[in-house]
């Protein structure tokens, strides 16, 4: 299945351990949204990956509780009041996240710090 | 459970409340007060769709930019995606409505469910224990008759049952089909039929809510299909079933695949 956060992540070979009990348990909810209701709504989301996107491989990548917290801190982020963009989950546990690009984040292109900072 | 999300909901139950008292107050009935209140929430977030119309029509300026990133990305979905996005907010034109106001239904919602079957129920027969319909009134040595029923609707603040909730969720589904149709964005033929199930799946659950929650959802999805026909004049709909907003309007993309995580 295309749709699953947790295969792809396993498909790529570079993935953690498979996500923990808790962190299932906290995605599984999102997992379901994505599949049965989502697809239902006109989109919404301004970013990508759309929060729910985010918030999945958020916690299977940092685990329940570390994750929820990414995944909070990118909603309350994803109001009529901010511009969106493309906002990956970052390699190491940080809420210092906004736009990147993507250029940048498929190794194209050299870091370009103050441009990674912005919001 | 229920008395901890009540507790934590409990100033706005109170809002909820006040503005039902509020509108009662004006001479509407329980069941229009019902309705303005639905009506005064969507009126708030007008000004959320008109930024979006205000970033559908930046859009159209920035067509040619946008094609190009759309053939220069034409193979990798995804890829267009995240470039789009990136597009968007550094031209800060971003045409899509964000997730906050989605989420924001949910407590809405769950406010509205408990002042129905708490607050209201005393402001209508004095009882909050019990639907109004099975209050006997003192007035007349009867149930009920306090006020609390609506149009066909024998009881607000308790669950409908039989005709009424046969009723009740027929007119629901119909307007949520309705709604999903108008909002629609996308071609795709199982999301279309997805979108037609979802409103299904609801009934169970809609079986057990007061019936002033399901004249609430009824209300909002009216207001949104009223809405959306606005929009669509102001924004004409070949405009908005362009390619590149078809593209954004798609479901969640398969994850970013990481193909580069550490540097």
């Amino acid at each position: 299945m295309k749709r699953s956060i947790a295969t792809v992540t396993v498909i790529d070979g570079e993935a953690e351990a498979t996500p923990s009990l808790p962190a299932r348990i906290v995605s599984g909810p999102v997992l379901l949204y994505r599949r049965w209701v989502s697809p239902a709504l006109p989109r919404r989301c301004k970013y990508e990956p759309t929060c729910s996107a985010y918030a999945v491989e958020a916690v299977n990548r940092f685990g329940a509780a570390r994750g929820t917290l990414l995944a909070v801190w990118r909603l309350l982020r994803c109001n009529p009041f901010s511009h969106g963009g493309f906002d990956p989950v970052r390699d190491e546990f940080t809420f210092r996240v906004g736009p990147m690009d993507p250029a940048e984040y498929h190794g194209e292109k050299a870091p370009n710090r103050p441009d990674t900072d912005q919001n | 459970m229920e008395i901890l999300s009540a507790n934590i909901l409990q100033p706005l139950i109170d809002i909820a409340n006040s503005v039902l008292e509020f509108f009662h107050g004006l001479g509407l009935s329980w069941g229009m007060s019902i309705i303005a209140l639905t009506f005064a929430t969507r009126a708030l977030l007008i000004p959320l769709t008109y930024k979006q119309i205000k970033g559908m029509r930046a859009l159209q300026a920035f067509q040619p930019q946008i094609k190009e990133l759309q053939e220069k990305f034409k193979n990798d979905r995804q890829r267009l995606s995240q470039e789009m996005m990136k597009f968007y907010q550094e031209n800060k034109i971003n045409p899509l409505a964000s997730c906050i106001p989605l989420i924001a239904q949910m407590p809405v919602f769950i406010t509205l469910f408990y002042t129905l079957r708490g607050p209201l129920r005393e402001d209508i027969c004095g009882e909050a224990a019990k639907p109004c319909s099975e209050v006997i009134n003192p007035a007349t040595g009867a149930l009920g008759g306090f006020g609390e029923t609506f149009l066909f609707i024998p009881d607000l603040t308790g669950k409908a049952t039989g005709i009424v909730l046969f009723s009740l969720i027929a007119i629901y589904v119909v307007t949520q089909l309705f709604s999903g149709i108008v909002m629609a964005t996308t071609a795709d033929r199982n999301q279309k039929i997805l979108m037609m199930v979802l409103p299904f799946i609801f009934i169970p659950f809609i079986i057990g809510f007061p019936a002033g929650l399901i004249l609430y959802w009824i209300t909002t999805n009216v207001w949104t299909i009223g809405q959306q026909a606005v929009v669509n004049k102001v924004i004409p709909p070949p405009e908005m079933a362009s390619p590149e907003v078809a593209a954004a309007a798609k479901p969640p993309p398969p994850p970013p695949r990481k193909k580069k995580r550490r540097r």
